[in-house]
């Protein structure tokens, strides 16, 4: 049963999703994504469209397998790590997967000479404001969870409810509030990445796969940071404070589901990127 | 409105990103309080140093054609304070750079060349 569960199931699964990445991104798909993005496709970046699809979606679902297989594997090598990190190391790999895909994505170039456009790039305009606020509130909610462990009492404990380790939850803290501001600093990063204006049509193409990369990072980003704040949360629930006993097992259940959603959600959420007024003219000849 | 920077040029980069402002400037193109992109998205996109694109805004910042207000960016202020040359002084001066660029000539010799030639050219 233990191999069976713990790695046949795994393993069987793991080969249907990368199966279905493979053969997922095909002509319809990539006319459904244009069409979600009103991105109107072109001879000219059909071949960066398609090309990107695949490869995110191939190399999301490897970050998603890694996530679940590298875990019992590193457990098996180096006998620790616990059952309880799986989701943060899924939702990890997902977003490995995501900053990938965008780093290996080649733009054309024009060699003989450089082009830009005058319209500035900001991360308000290929990701909701909320979503930027969400990933910063739940940084520093994880911070000041585990603060809150460190603070709150614990009494005795019988051997199959240990303590939690606090050294270890003021990391955890400290780690999410980082993840939280290193998340945007990667988000602004890839709004600044360079985008050659050598066609308009190419332009259009790299705004919509670079709102689909913005929001894989941050729908996947929030995902790993509810699952820190689940994990804070529940040390929070098992303190000897009765309020918190009773209220902190919800946001410790519920920060599983809600990343779930937040990763499937906002991670393919088709998004259209607004730009300022003056943004109407940007193929103007100069 | 797209910017476009020859690297094989004989004008300096930051000179023609200078002058491709300034131009949509004048042409209406960039009106006032416009805001540009930044020095790391342009230097990005346009595969420059970003000295070189800080240099290029601080050119047209001294011409008061932009301002800087900080973290909020790079504005457009108007155009130039110092007068535009005639039009016809701005054709033949192209006629003569690409001229000078067909010979190999850096700006700095077709400047040079050029302060030669009205030296020469001078009554008395």
């Amino acid at each position: 049963m233990g191999i069976l569960f713990g790695w046949l199931v795994p393993l069987a699964l793991a080969g249907v999703f990368l199966g279905r990445a493979y053969a997922d991104v095909n002509d319809g798909f990539v006319r459904e994504w244009a069409r979600a993005h009103a991105l109107t496709l072109t001879p000219e970046n059909r071949p960066m469209v398609w090309w990107y699809l695949r490869s995110a979606r191939v190399l999301r679902t490897w970050g998603v397998v890694g996530g679940v297989l590298l875990p019992p594997l590193a457990r098996s090598a180096l006998g620790f790590g616990g059952d309880a990190g799986y989701p943060l190391w899924i939702f990890f790999g997902y977003l490995a997967g995501a900053v990938y895909a965008e780093l290996s994505l080649v733009r054309p170039v024009d060699p003989a000479a450089r082009s830009a456009s005058l319209v500035p790039r900001e991360l308000g305009q290929y990701l909701p404001a909320r979503l930027l606020i969400a990933q910063r509130g739940i940084g520093v909610a994880v911070a000041l969870g585990a603060i809150g462990v460190a603070l709150a009492p614990y009494g005795e404990r019988s051997p199959n409810t240990p303590l939690p380790h606090r050294g270890l939850i003021l990391a955890t803290g400290l780690a999410g509030l980082g993840f939280a501001f290193g998340l945007e600093r990667l988000e602004r990063w890839v709004v600044q990445r360079p985008q050659p204006s050598i066609h308009p049509a190419l332009v259009d193409a790299d705004d919509a796969i670079r709102a689909q990369s913005v929001h894989s990072i941050a729908g996947s980003g929030i995902a790993t940071l509810l699952i820190l704040f689940s994990f804070v949360s529940a040390d929070l629930a098992v303190s000897d404070v009765q309020v918190l006993r009773w209220i902190m097992w919800v946001p410790a259940f519920a920060g599983f589901f809600l990343a779930l959603v937040a990763c499937l959600f906002y991670g393919h959420r088709a998004w259209r990127v607004r730009r300022p007024t003056a943004a109407v003219s940007r193929h103007a000849p100069a | 409105m797209i910017l476009q920077v020859d690297p094989r040029a004989p004008v300096p980069p930051y000179e023609q990103v200078r002058e491709q402002v300034t131009s949509l400037v004048l042409a209406g193109a960039l009106t006032t309080g416009s805001r540009l992109p930044s020095i790391r998205q342009l230097a990005n996109d346009l595969g420059l140093a970003g000295g070189t694109v800080a240099r290029a805004y601080r050119e047209l910042e001294n011409d008061g054609v932009v301002t800087t207000h900080g973290r909020h960016g790079t504005v457009v202020a108007g155009p130039p304070n110092r007068p535009a040359p005639p039009p016809d002084l701005i054709v033949a001066a192209r006629v003569y750079a690409t001229r000078a660029s067909k010979v190999g000539a850096t700006l700095d010799d077709a400047l040079a060349a050029v302060r030669v030639a009205f030296a020469g050219g001078r009554p008395g």
